[in-house]
């Protein structure tokens, strides 16, 4: 029994000693950091920038083809882009950073920024951009003074991306519903426009529904956005981490969503909504990103056209949201990477017609107010949504907030809770995030 | 008597087939996507399985991901943990089990506490060390921290046990120092339960997904598990590449598992036993 | 005495060259993290490291924390879900690989085939087969055999269940097949040759031989199944995502976001210890089972 005691007691011992060589080691190893060269495979070469993006499908195509076009200009660094998934984006962004492993440039939302900020992610661009002559005034001053943080500007605008009202003109032309110039016409009423729905539904061929529209995830929390918003709802938080959220307003745009799904408008829980809609024999509309515009050009045979989201609820608010240019925290970068960096985002800024292409609002001013711009179909027709659309006040927590509520709903969607739980589960899920 | 029960026999016979047409049919159907044309409706699930064929997703995936390099990277970690698991563990399970040193009982207890830390309840601090010692996103960073799980040295240390001493002895009296023990007699005599544990490190490692998820940031890190995700991310419209990189993922492993077969078998016996 | 002396100090010092090269690693790797995750979980840590000292507050909190016990009870569920559908369909598919038959050898490859692959591809392979809508692969053959009644295999909060243990029997299922067939084989013929001369039936001989003679293992893969099941993370989190809503979210997850997407590391040490806690004593009732089994 004593030698059992003596050797806890040993083992005791050594692992505390070992803790306090872990321990030092710590501060030897945060403080070198800086300097050390890593020589593993990932860092980028010398004359390269890895930059990180989260766009997939048809506008991952068109941010590649910037990327090329700025590489066959020979800049001193050339960009190399790597896709990441959407969803593992960010934790994978503020991870490797945490670990000095970031990439040179990356990519952020607008509503995320300032939790980047608040992690010490994201670094101050106002310094390189002088040393390279950036012209701040060519970008949407909106989407600027949201990235602007205490004074320094963290962040390059390049797009609004709103959530817009797609529809197929074969199949709504066949059943009378289009009007006179082609076009669709919404009613900018609440009960109008889900009669307007059901009546579509009477009027379609048997086996197509009127809507193609998700169940779950990012889309249904975007609309669920933009009527409570069009009911005058006050901010979901505060940046003093108020929380606003109002449950008449909340709970009644639940249910009003739900009842397209009970009432046969909208498939429920269809997995890939997008399909649905692009095979053009399951569905006559469709919501989702302006991003979707693109792919839907692509398509042989689809005759689409495109308008906002109705205003159902009185005053006219969009979801939206930005993305913009970063440079993560690096500890092995330097003035020289960073201002390369920052012509990269010139040349972008500058260019991008392209991304316009894909279907977004682009920042760029002089892009906008081109005639290239103008002569792109469809883009006008949703180009002013951008003015509507309503952000996050700028708090860290947007994002672990945007997906409480969008689990929230996907629970409610999916009839395991009513809507008057779904709001309660989501204050209870926000009060914890903020803790 | 011997008409019933070949009758059972039949039955049971056609219950055994049936089974493995049912485990089967999700593998069957991923290796015959993969062969089928981009775009194609399928009106009925036969048309899953019939031709038209084409090698083109094969070409259009070697030629748009890194799937070869996230294979290379899936094979050299996994070839690595290998060797080095089987090199630590054996010398350990060795000392153990046959060196007769003061405080051995306590090293084995000391061991077996390992036995209880799952790394998924250690994963955070994990993260955190691995950090400080600078080894996230780096080789050795996927490497080191498979290479730390006691198991292994617990059940070759049961098996070492049951090597005779006087192999030893003899060999001591012939002049031979432990190393040379080590070498000559314990690992010949151990070989079936070191290839056993060879093969499960190689398969659990080819397969790991909750530490390299963490521990690898960049793409040209990443190893099959991580890197099917990200690619599939991309491509939510049709179910053809996605299924074409799940069959490169997965075949090798397929025709490692038919060339082991015997040894996975009497492995896993092993390990139940043991473990 | 000093050559004896000599010789055990001798043997130490061997002894420690052929331990430390694992040690150092199960120190570092094993060891230190289970110290460092205490020490954290008194902290309130972000990825960018260490912020205030807050005490047991983590530990308070989560005590309190709804959606803690929520994700816990999850992974409680889909341990008592799993765990005896596993066993007996192992046992099922151990029974009919272990017949005489010409196929013996091709039934025990192809059963334990979906254990060879990798997470990501089962996961994947569940989502495509369990999709609505003839998009997926049972949807599609139900429409073909002219069903139309669609199956939302990942949205009903029942289904979604059994979509999850499902996937996971059909993918793990295979090793305890082995576990069990290697058991069944221990078992001496003559067993067998006897009852027969007794005029036992096959039935019988199943219930009154084989089943008894398998406790044994039943109860060691009913352990490490436990044991396995408490660790849930990657397939759920690859097929639904712990949706719908928060339906399926097992503890690793949380404590997964609490970490990493919450950037409270502090917190997610904190609440690793109740899963430790579990899983040792778990591990405890392995130990002390296996042991009885040796004996």
């Amino acid at each position: 029994m004593t030698a059992f005691k003596k050797l806890l007691g040993i083992l005791l011992a050594m692992i505390m000693l070992f803790s306090g060589v872990m321990a030092l080691a710590e501060d030897v190893i945060v403080s070198e950091s800086g300097e050390v060269e890593n020589p593993e495979a990932i860092v980028a070469g010398e004359n390269e920038l890895i930059f990180w993006s989260l766009f997939s499908g048809g506008e991952g195509g068109y941010m590649e083809g910037l990327v090329e076009q700025y590489n066959a200009t020979n800049p001193k660094m050339t960009v190399r882009n790597v896709k990441l998934n959407w969803g593992e984006y960010y934790t994978k962004l503020m991870t490797a950073v945490s670990v000095g492993k970031g990439p040179d440039i990356g990519i952020s939302h607008i509503a995320k920024l300032p939790e980047l900020y608040d992690q010490k992610v994201v670094t101050p661009l106002d310094e390189y951009a002088t040393a390279m002559g950036f012209d701040w005034s060519q970008v949407n001053q909106n989407t600027l003074q949201a990235a602007t943080i205490d004074g320094k500007i963290y962040a390059v605008p390049l797009d609004t991306h709103p959530e817009v009202f797609f529809y197929n003109k074969t199949i709504l032309r066949d059943a009378g519903l289009l009007n006179e110039n082609d076009e669709l016409v919404l009613p900018q009423d609440a009960e109008e426009f889900y009669q307007f729905m059901l009546d579509m539904k009477s009027k379609l061929p048997e086996g197509i529904y009127p809507l193609s529209f998700s169940s779950a995830g990012d889309d249904p929390w975007r609309i669920i956005w933009a009527m409570y918003h069009q009911m005058d709802g006050a901010p979901v938080i505060t940046s003093d981490l108020e929380i606003k959220l109002e449950k008449d307003k909340y709970v009644a745009a639940l249910e009003y969503l739900k009842k397209f799904y009970d009432n046969g408008i909208i498939p429920v829980n269809l997995e890939d909504f997008y399909s649905y809609f692009m095979n053009m024999r399951g569905a006559a509309t469709f919501i989702t990103g302006v991003w979707a515009t693109s792919s839907l050009e692509n398509i042989e045979g689809l005759e689409f056209g495109v308008q906002s989201f109705p205003v159902l609820f009185g005053k006219n608010a969009q979801w939206g949201d930005s993305h913009t240019f970063i440079l993560p925290v690096k500890p092995d970068s330097n003035a020289e990477r960073m201002t390369e960096a920052m012509k990269f985002f010139d040349f972008v800024s500058k260019n991008s017609i392209v991304w316009a292409s894909a279907g977004h609002v682009v920042a760029n001013v002089n892009v906008l107010q081109s005639e290239e711009f103008a002569a792109l179909p469809y883009r006008s027709d949703y180009a002013d949504v951008a003015n509507y659309v309503v952000f996050f006040e700028p708090n860290p927590f947007s994002y672990p907030i945007r997906g409480a509520m969008m689990q929230q709903i996907d629970a409610f969607l999916a009839g395991n809770q009513t809507a008057e739980e779904a709001y309660d589960n989501t204050i209870a899920e926000i009060e914890e995030i903020i803790f | 008597m011997t008409n019933k029960k070949s009758i059972g026999g039949i039955l049971l016979e056609i219950v055994s087939i049936l089974c493995m047409v049912i485990i089967l049919i999700p593998v069957v159907w991923m290796i015959a996507m993969s062969f089928k044309t981009e775009g194609q409706q399928i009106s009925n699930t036969w048309q899953y399985f019939t031709p038209p064929y084409t090698l083109q997703n094969y070409v259009t995936i070697f030629q748009t991901s890194k799937v070869l390099t996230w294979m290379m990277n899936s094979l050299f970690v996994a070839l690595i943990v290998t060797a080095l698991v089987i090199t630590i563990s054996t010398m350990a399970a060795f000392a153990l089990a046959k060196i007769r040193f003061r405080y051995s009982k306590f090293m084995y207890f000391f061991f077996l506490l390992g036995l209880m830390v799952p790394t998924e309840a250690t994963i955070v601090p994990l993260f955190v060390t691995a950090n400080r010692l600078g080894l996230i996103d780096t080789y050795l960073g996927l490497i080191l921290p498979a290479l730390a799980g006691s198991m292994n040295i617990i059940i070759m240390r049961a098996f070492f046990m049951g090597i005779p001493n006087d192999l030893i002895e003899s060999a001591t009296i012939d002049g031979a120092n432990e190393l040379h023990i080590f070498l000559q007699v314990i690992l010949p005599l151990g070989r079936t339960v070191i290839v056993t544990i060879a093969i499960f490190t190689f398969i659990g490692n080819w397969n790991s997904y909750l530490w390299p998820y963490l521990a690898a940031m960049s793409e040209d890190l990443f190893t099959l598990p991580l890197g099917i995700p990200t690619f599939i991310g991309q491509y939510t419209q049709d179910k053809v590449l996605p299924m074409t990189i799940n069959t490169i993922a997965s075949v090798p492993i397929i025709i490692f598992f038919i060339v082991f077969e015997k040894q996975i078998v009497k492995g896993i016996s092993l390990s139940g036993i043991k473990g | 005495m000093s050559a004896k002396r000599k010789r055990i100090w001798r043997n130490d010092l061997v002894a420690l060259v052929f331990l430390l090269p694992f040690t150092v690693l199960y120190m570092v790797f094993t060891i230190y993290p289970v110290i460092q995750g205490l020490y954290m979980s008194l902290f309130k840590w972000g990825l960018m490291g260490k912020q205030d000292f807050i005490g047991a507050d983590n530990y308070t909190r989560f005590l309190g924390d709804k959606f803690f016990w929520g994700a816990l009870w999850n992974t409680t569920k889909f341990v008592l879900y799993s765990t005896p559908t596993i066993i007996l369909m192992s046992l099922g598919l151990a029974l009919l690989a272990n017949r005489r038959s010409p196929l013996k050898r091709l039934y025990r490859a192809a059963y334990f085939t979906p254990n060879l692959l990798s997470v990501s591809v089962i996961s994947f392979l569940a989502i495509y087969i369990l999709q609505p809508y003839g998009m997926g692969f049972i949807s599609n053959l139900l429409k073909t055999l002219g069903v139309q009644e669609e199956i939302f295999f990942l949205k009903d909060p029942q289904l979604v269940w059994v979509s999850i243990v499902g996937t996971t029997a059909w993918w793990t299922c295979g090793y305890n097949m082995m576990l069990y067939i290697s058991a069944l084989q221990d078992i001496p013929d003559q067993l067998y040759e006897a009852a027969a001369i007794d005029g036992a039936s096959p039935s019988k001989q199943l219930w009154s031989i084989t089943l008894p003679l398998l406790k044994p293992t039943t109860l060691l893969i009913l352990l490490l199944q436990l044991i396995a099941s408490f660790k849930v993370f990657a397939q759920i989190r690859l097929i639904t995502n712990g949706g719908p809503g928060h339906a399926t979210r097992p503890l690793i997850q949380y404590i997964y976001q609490a970490a990493f997407e919450k950037n409270r590391l502090g917190y997610a040490a904190a609440m690793s210890y109740a899963l430790f806690l579990i899983l040792v004593v778990l591990s405890l009732i392995q130990l002390k089972a296996t042991r009885e089994g040796d004996r």
